[in-house]
């Protein structure tokens, strides 16, 4: 009896590591995409390969965009409840802001939280948010000539805590890459989803990089 | 009896599995396939463009495979002056087992004639003796058809077309691994080369950078995708090629590696006419995997 269990085991301890190979080899490193770069998490300044060991995933955004960021985040919040506990331990789930002068630590802090008290946003000088969308040949354009009134035009997940001294809230619009970037525990890119991607899909990944 | 059954499932599973997937091993395999097929073909298409831009305009010295006795011999079959080749056809086929291939190649041969340009068809058969990571030797040249033949509609297959297709596909199969392709290996000691792959950077002599280069593309094939050609506005002897190169393979890791390569090759046409490489620049671009990899919103 245990003689058939041990056999049981073998054979799905196989299947899971075959099955795994396969699918591994649809995620080859994207060869450029991505790299070291360092910006602002929680109030201090940190290195991307501060997160070696893990694997990420990786989106671009700011807190007044009016449609996909809240998508997206909404799309983590679900990615992340598809995982287990461990599986989240060994998973990051960063939000990069394209509007660094606007989304400033706290702020974004507080709107990533807004989803889960996990994930992390990342801010920066504008050179250091330009560095990182240049390594991940992500793209974003200011749309708007002029800082827009963000009460009045922009739908918003929070409300940015503004100083007493401040009358009003001006923000920019912008266009920025939608793509979900998904990197290993060596800091290689090896997919890039969306909000498309089916959460079951998408977890899977996960999980073939968490097993490598 | 029935663990002898369950040991037999997990056997055959397991072989199974090792021939239809491509696990590590068997991905070890795929890629060296891969490198073989396009290292062999870039090789072989290198020469094929020698061979053809050698004989527009004044006659230049190529050594094939079995030397130059046989280009000479073979240049008296094609007219004398001839203005500009147009490859109409051009299909790669095995012939006697992994080592030899065929090159059957359908054109249009414009030259001069007194005062007037004559066009003439041909079909010819190039066999190729090859070996892995060896430039493959030219071994036969036949021709099936030579005929009158419409006049081109196209211009541009000159002299400067082909020594550019020379140079861009011997240097993907340089790149790949290929060695004795002498439009490469006699100038490498001279070309500087940067490449920038992420936040990894790096600029020095050909040699030296293309084995650094080996870390995050080790081993695998590239595919020419496009080629672009700049002269230059005010030196009409400084050309820059423009390649887009898909390159898929393994890293030093042997992690499966994909890439979309943009390099810049800026070469200098010497007093004698032959090409110069000074620089080549490489940038690896998002490849194109995902409808949505450049949408912005």
């Amino acid at each position: 009896m245990v003689g058939v269990i041990m056999l049981n085991r073998i054979v799905l301890i196989s299947l899971l590591f075959f099955y795994n190979i396969v699918l591994a080899e649809t995620l080859p490193v994207l060869s450029g995409v991505g790299g070291n770069f360092s910006a602002i998490a929680n109030g201090k300044e940190i290195e991307f390969s501060h997160f070696k060991g893990k694997v990420v995933v990786l989106s671009f955004g700011y807190t007044n965009c009016a449609d996909i960021c809240p998508l997206t985040l909404g799309y983590y919040k679900r990615l992340y409840n598809e995982l287990s506990a461990e599986e989240q331990q060994a998973t990051k789930m960063l939000f990069i802001t394209v509007d660094p002068e606007y989304d400033t630590s706290t702020h974004l802090t507080e709107f990533v939280s807004h989803f889960n008290k996990d994930f992390i946003g990342m801010t920066g000088t504008r050179a250091q948010i330009d560095t990182i969308v240049s390594l991940f040949k992500a793209e974003y354009n200011k749309l708007s000539v002029e800082a827009v009134d963000t009460d009045e035009i922009i739908r918003r997940v929070i409300q940015k805590k503004i100083p007493d001294n401040v009358s009003k809230d001006t923000a920019y619009v912008y266009s920025h890459t939608v793509s979900l970037y998904l990197i290993d525990k060596d800091g290689d890119t090896r997919a890039l989803l969306y909000t498309g991607t089916p959460i079951a899909e998408f977890a899977d990944k996960i999980r073939i990089l968490i097993n490598e | 009896m029935k663990h002898i059954f369950y040991s037999f499932i997990i056997i055959m599973f397991l072989e199974g599995v090792a021939f239809a997937a491509p696990a590590n091993s068997t991905s070890v395999s795929e890629t060296m396939q891969r490198q073989a097929y396009t290292s062999t073909m870039n090789a072989m298409a290198s020469q094929l463009m020698a061979w053809y831009g050698s004989l527009i305009d004044a006659p230049e010295k190529i050594v094939f495979g079995q030397g130059f006795q046989q280009w000479v011999d073979y240049r008296k079959h094609y007219p004398i002056e001839i203005k500009q080749i147009e490859l109409i056809k051009a299909d790669w086929v095995t012939t006697d087992g992994p080592v030899q291939y065929q090159f059957h190649v359908d054109a249009l041969i414009s030259y001069q004639q007194g005062e007037q340009i004559k066009t003439q068809s041909v079909q010819e058969i190039f066999l190729f003796q090859t070996e892995f990571l060896v430039k493959p030797a030219l071994i036969d040249v036949t021709r099936n058809k030579a005929e009158k033949g419409a006049k081109s509609s196209h211009t541009g297959f000159d002299r400067m077309h082909y020594k550019v297709r020379t140079i861009a596909y011997a240097w993907l199969a340089y790149m790949d691994g290929v060695q004795g392709l002498e439009v490469i290996e006699k100038q490498i000691k001279q070309v500087d080369y940067a490449f920038a792959i992420g936040d990894n950077k790096e600029q020095g002599e050909l040699i030296e950078i293309i084995a650094n280069r080996g870390s995050y593309l080790a081993q695998g094939g590239s595919i020419l995708r496009t080629l672009d050609v700049q002269q230059d506005e005010h030196h009409s002897d400084q050309i820059t090629l423009n390649l887009i190169i898909e390159w898929k393979g393994i890293n030093q890791a042997g992690k499966p590696v994909l890439a979309k390569i943009h390099q810049e090759i800026e070469c200098q046409i010497q007093a004698n006419g032959e090409w110069k490489i000074n620089f080549i620049k490489e940038k690896h671009l998002l490849p194109d995997i995902a409808p949505w990899s450049g949408l912005l919103c």
